[in-house]
């Protein structure tokens, strides 16, 4: 055997063993990176936030609902309207008025300096026979210091509650919005019927739902 | 230049010895490789994915009586707030201070209910609110966190938006080691309470953030890990209510840190110095000693394997440079006769049998470094499908270095035999045999 041949069949091998380690290299990845015990990270990213308080009574705490936590009209439009980095307080109170929130509720939304608060009261009044003109007095003082903070306020009237007769307060509503320089949205035409008695809103999941369609068209700006 | 030539002109010997030398490299390098890897996977298990020199500090005096152990009681309640954090930081051999928040928190199980998760669980976590802790950490050096990601990544440091959640959480939709990544991406609607005495109500202030990443974590018990901001505005929240200790809020600023001493000699010493300070401290340096000990014993014995296959290779060294004196004597004689001396014909021997060590440690090193990847690829596959962290390699130059350097002297010592009968070799005796 030559020296050159000897040369030829180790240079083979070698080249054999060579091809084998490099192929089995790539076809397990080699190149893969394989997540280190912890993860990437690539920069400081603070974002801005704003929070969304919303002041209101029974329905608006989710009283009657299965799972008010999912399902309650407030929390839908959180989850709708706003991007994923808003805060959200629900500072309802079970039979508020808006002279109870005045105490229980608008001190809260204002220490959180709120981008936006959604006011919905006036049910109980209407079911109690509370005179207009007091409610009207207390609903304005609500929205006056809840636009002091320089949050956007969108106040939502009564929708149809059967036989109670909600007309007046509605008319109260919209005047003592506009004068706060609120935004009012209409729930006055939501209603059920329900076989021979008159019309009437019902919050049930649907109820919940029409309701936040309707905040969630104001606030977004679209005509419901 | 005459090792050189030689080398050249027996070049299939010197391939063979090349290739035994190389094997036996790959054999120790890939051996030292995976073990290295595997010792600081198996480290950072015990450790939880943090540093192994990590300390925990409590919100709490020491109990004197539970000094000298890894997870001692804590004593009465004792705020860590900055100055306590700076007092800390500015200790000898302390490398770093991972201030740690923690609040209590209900969740709102996701709708629809996580992909794979078990119809039952999923009934049971619609109908109620998920009691929880969140823990807040800082994520801008993630390296200095007991932390470790088995799906998707941590959270951005400073995100308000991001939270990473623990096997626990996965597994109240039913979802074991192997499917928890199915809750990555999925939004997390997350409630830290206020108490309101005088209305008898608790207020939440809500937030929503999307699960990044499954962890296992030792930062503080809690099964959502959030960057630290989230967990401060979450419990200055809470604290501003009524009877806030009746959640388990307590007035401390922070509610512990997570400190990395200079390397694990020195965690006793630190500990020490936050016992003197005042707080309770805990680290798992008893332990991680105890499986450093049995992981040294397992590196021994493979670094032996190693070295009986450099040996083998080195005795083959040894062999073919005998047969090289055998053959070149009339050269040698030739050298001795035109004037080489002794040492002359040492060295010449002995540069071939180095170049030839080395050239085998490089080939082995290299062999032996593809080869530990290719090994810890097919793990890291097996680990992925398991849901767990995978090992990393790095490139471990010193073990690459050493084993060239090895093969290197070991290849001389093994020439060193030949070089001397061939220096020894007088030149009439060698010019005589032909």
């Amino acid at each position: 055997m030559t020296g050159r041949r000897a040369f030829r069949v180790p240079f083979r091998v070698a080249a054999y063993v060579a091809g084998c380690l490099v192929a089995v290299t790539q076809l397990s990845g080699c190149g893969g990176s394989g997540h280190g015990a912890l993860g990437g990270q690539a920069h400081v990213t603070v974002q801005p936030s704003q929070t969304f308080v919303v002041v209101g009574s029974a329905a608006t705490v989710g009283d009657g609902l299965d799972q008010p936590m999912q399902q309650v009209w407030a929390r839908l439009v959180w989850r709708e309207a706003f991007p994923r980095s808003t805060i959200f307080v629900n500072a309802a109170v079970r039979d508020a008025t808006a002279a109870s929130a005045l105490q229980d509720q608008v001190p809260l939304a204002a220490e959180l300096h709120p981008a936006t608060v959604a006011v919905w009261l006036g049910s109980q009044e209407a079911f109690d026979r509370v005179p207009v003109d007091g409610f009207a007095t207390d609903l304005r003082a609500v929205l006056e210091r809840l636009r002091a903070t320089g949050a956007r306020v969108f106040v939502g009237d009564v929708p149809q509650l059967g036989a109670v007769r909600a007309d007046a307060y509605n008319a109260a509503i919209a005047r003592v919005a506009a004068d706060a320089g609120a935004t009012l949205v209409p729930l006055h035409d939501l209603s059920v019927r329900r076989g021979d008695g008159d019309p009437v809103f019902v919050p049930n999941p649907a109820g919940h739902r029409a309701i936040a369609d309707a905040f969630v068209a104001a606030i977004k700006g679209r005509a419901p | 230049m005459l090792a050189g030539r030689s080398v050249r002109r027996r070049a299939g010997r010197a391939l063979l010895t090349v290739l035994a030398v190389a094997l036996a490299a790959t054999l120790l390098t890939s051996l030292l490789i995976a073990s290295g890897a595997a010792r600081s996977r198996v480290l950072d298990q015990v450790s939880a994915g943090g540093p192994l020199a990590g300390i925990e500090v409590a919100a709490a005096k020491p109990d004197p009586g539970a000094l000298d152990s890894d997870k001692p009681r804590p004593g009465p309640p004792r705020p860590i707030d900055d100055a306590a954090l700076h007092r800390i930081e500015r200790l000898p051999n302390v490398k770093s201070v991972v201030p740690v928040v923690v609040n209590p928190v209900v969740i709102v199980p996701p709708v629809p209910a996580v992909r794979g998760a078990t119809a039952r669980s999923a009934q049971a976590n619609q109908s109620a609110l998920i009691r929880e802790t969140l823990v807040g950490a800082d994520f801008s050096h993630p390296g200095d966190l007991p932390v470790s990601v088995l799906v998707g990544r941590l959270p951005h440091a400073g995100s308000l938006t991001e939270v990473a959640v623990t096997l626990g959480y996965a597994q109240r939709f039913g979802l074991d080691r192997r499917h928890a990544g199915a809750v990555v991406g999925t939004e997390l609607v997350i409630g830290a309470p206020r108490l309101y005495s005088a209305l008898g109500q608790v207020r939440g202030r809500w937030t929503r953030a999307e699960i990044v990443g499954v962890v296992t974590q030792q930062a503080a018990a809690g099964d959502v890990i959030a960057p630290i901001e989230q967990a401060q505005l979450a419990r200055q929240w809470t604290r501003q209510g009524d009877l806030a200790t009746e959640f388990g809020v307590d007035p401390s600023p922070y509610s512990a840190l997570f400190v990395i001493a200079n390397g694990l000699g020195h965690v006793g010493a630190v500990r020490q110095e936050i016992n003197n300070i005042g707080f309770s401290t805990s680290a798992p340096e008893t332990l991680i000693e105890s499986v450093q000990r049995y992981l040294h014993v397992v590196e021994i014995v493979l670094t032996g394997i190693g070295l009986i296959g450099l040996l083998i290779a080195a005795l083959g060294i040894t062999n073919a440079m005998l047969a090289a004196v055998r053959e070149r004597r009339r050269e040698i004689g030739v050298l001795k006769a035109i004037g080489a001396r002794d040492r002359d014909v040492r060295r010449m021997f002995l540069i071939e049998a180095g170049t030839l060590g080395f050239l085998g440690g490089a080939l082995g090193s290299v062999f032996g470094y593809l080869l530990a990847r290719a090994l810890a690829n097919v793990v890291n596959r097996y680990l992925a499908r398991e849901h767990l962290a995978a090992v990393s390699l790095g490139l471990p130059v010193a073990v690459l270095a050493g084993a060239i350097a090895g093969a290197t002297l070991l290849a001389l010592v093994a020439g060193t035999l030949p070089a001397q009968r061939a220096a020894r070799l007088p030149a009439r005796q060698a010019m005589g045999d032909r």
